[in-house]
């Protein structure tokens, strides 16, 4: 029991400065966030938001029959054929019976089934699906920094931070991540970076929390 | 009773965050930031998740400083605070393995075999913990570990003096007797 208590009292958690610096910036972010919420609506609104939310959620799950519902569900034929088409980069053109096309811009018809003796002609058009590669925008970058940074994974941090601070110069990230990363290189001993990103910040910056931050790991530095 | 020097200044700097100084809650939080952080580490041991569950506490004492009657030190009612969101955090979360993340608790200036026999006592010690009710664990951490009195655990537990300390003695009770299954194995 008392090697126990004493192996769990020698715990100590060393929070070290970035560690707490960081905290402390998503503290105040988060009180800041939470002061500009806007204030709770009245109870009494509750119960006619509740109704139409309701009302909403049983239209999704119930839809009301659509343009084509007077169709009468074809009758069940043979398949005679069904040809593949080479993909067509203009959408396939409605016909008169309306068959739906693909709304979305890329949607190529990609077969043609006949059904029957030249009775009716189906057409399957599908929509292909794009995949979009998206870049990460500077809140994305700045998150996964802060989860590096949660982790110990320093060069991570650094390396996404600096992409925040080069890919999208006009954020409001900008201050904070050139901050972060006087500080990350102030704990990796490189002071002489550490000054000269504290002084960009001061330069240029235009949070004033940041920059009240900077003022005081400036005279930190140049003690 | 006299208070301490920094109890009068956490007072004061309680009075100037109530009247909307965001630069007093800054001051308490460099001053207390690593007393709760050394507190966590010990509930839960040195989890990647302290650093989320210190903002947490943080962001919990601003809105409580509001309704502090200063029937008890601030320190009290971060501890307080933080018991809450350690206990919150291990009725949420499932044991994990903390092998990587005992590193940090481990002196590099000792030889490999004294790394070796510190990393097993806290995996042992915290593997202990981690079999006590939350609430258990918290009480047992505070008395036998940080070796507050009674009565100031049951403030920062929230509970009579003598619920606090019978919650102390069926900690230990546990713990004597997950330590002797141990030593049996």
């Amino acid at each position: 029991m008392t090697e126990l208590r004493d192996t769990v009292a020698s715990l100590d958690g060393r929070l070290d400065d970035v560690r707490r610096e960081h905290a402390w910036r998503a503290v105040a972010r988060k009180l800041d966030a939470a002061s500009n919420a806007p204030p709770p609506r009245w109870p009494w609104l509750f119960v006619p938001t509740a109704a139409a939310l309701a009302t909403a959620v049983l239209l999704l799950v119930v839809r009301p029959p659509g343009p084509m519902a007077h169709r009468e569900e074809p009758a069940r034929r043979d398949i005679v054929a069904v040809t593949p088409q080479p993909r067509a980069t203009e959408p396939a053109p409605v016909d008169a019976d309306g068959v739906v096309r693909s709304a979305v811009a890329g949607g190529a018809l990609l077969a043609r089934i006949v059904v029957g003796a030249g009775e009716r002609v189906e057409q399957l058009v599908v929509h292909e699906t794009l995949s979009v590669h998206r870049r990460p925008g500077a809140a994305a970058l700045y998150a996964q920094a802060e989860a590096a940074l949660a982790r110990h994974d320093a060069s991570r941090a650094c390396a996404l931070l600096e992409r925040v601070v080069k890919e999208y110069p006009g954020s409001a990230l900008v201050d904070p991540a050139r901050y972060d990363l006087a500080l990350l290189a102030h704990s990796a001993g490189d002071d002489a970076k550490a000054v000269a990103l504290v002084e960009e910040v001061l330069a240029t910056g235009t949070n004033a929390n940041v920059r009240a931050a900077a003022e005081r790991l400036r005279e930190r530095l140049a003690r | 009773m006299l208070e301490r020097v920094s109890e009068v200044d956490d007072r004061e700097l309680v009075a100037r965050v109530v009247q909307g100084e965001r630069a007093a809650f800054e001051t308490i939080y460099r001053r207390h930031a690593q007393t709760v952080f050394t507190l966590l580490t010990r509930l839960i041991g040195p989890d990647r998740d302290r650093e989320d569950l210190l903002q947490d506490v943080f962001i919990r004492l601003h809105p409580a400083l509001h309704r502090f009657r200063g029937d008890c030190s601030l320190v009290t009612l971060l501890y307080r605070i933080a018991a809450r969101v350690a206990i919150d955090h291990m009725r949420r979360r499932r044991p994990v393995e903390l092998l990587d993340q005992i590193e940090e608790e481990i002196d590099p200036g000792l030889t490999p075999a004294q790394q070796t026999t510190r990393r097993e006592e806290i995996m042992t010690a915290l593997g202990v913990l981690a079999r006590l009710k939350p609430t258990h664990r918290v009480a047992f951490v505070l008395r036998e570990v940080m070796g507050l009195p009674h009565d100031e655990v049951a403030r920062i537990i929230d509970a009579h003096p003598a619920a606090a300390r019978m919650r102390v003695a069926a900690a230990r009770r546990a713990v004597a007797k997950l330590v002797a299954a141990k030593e049996r194995t």
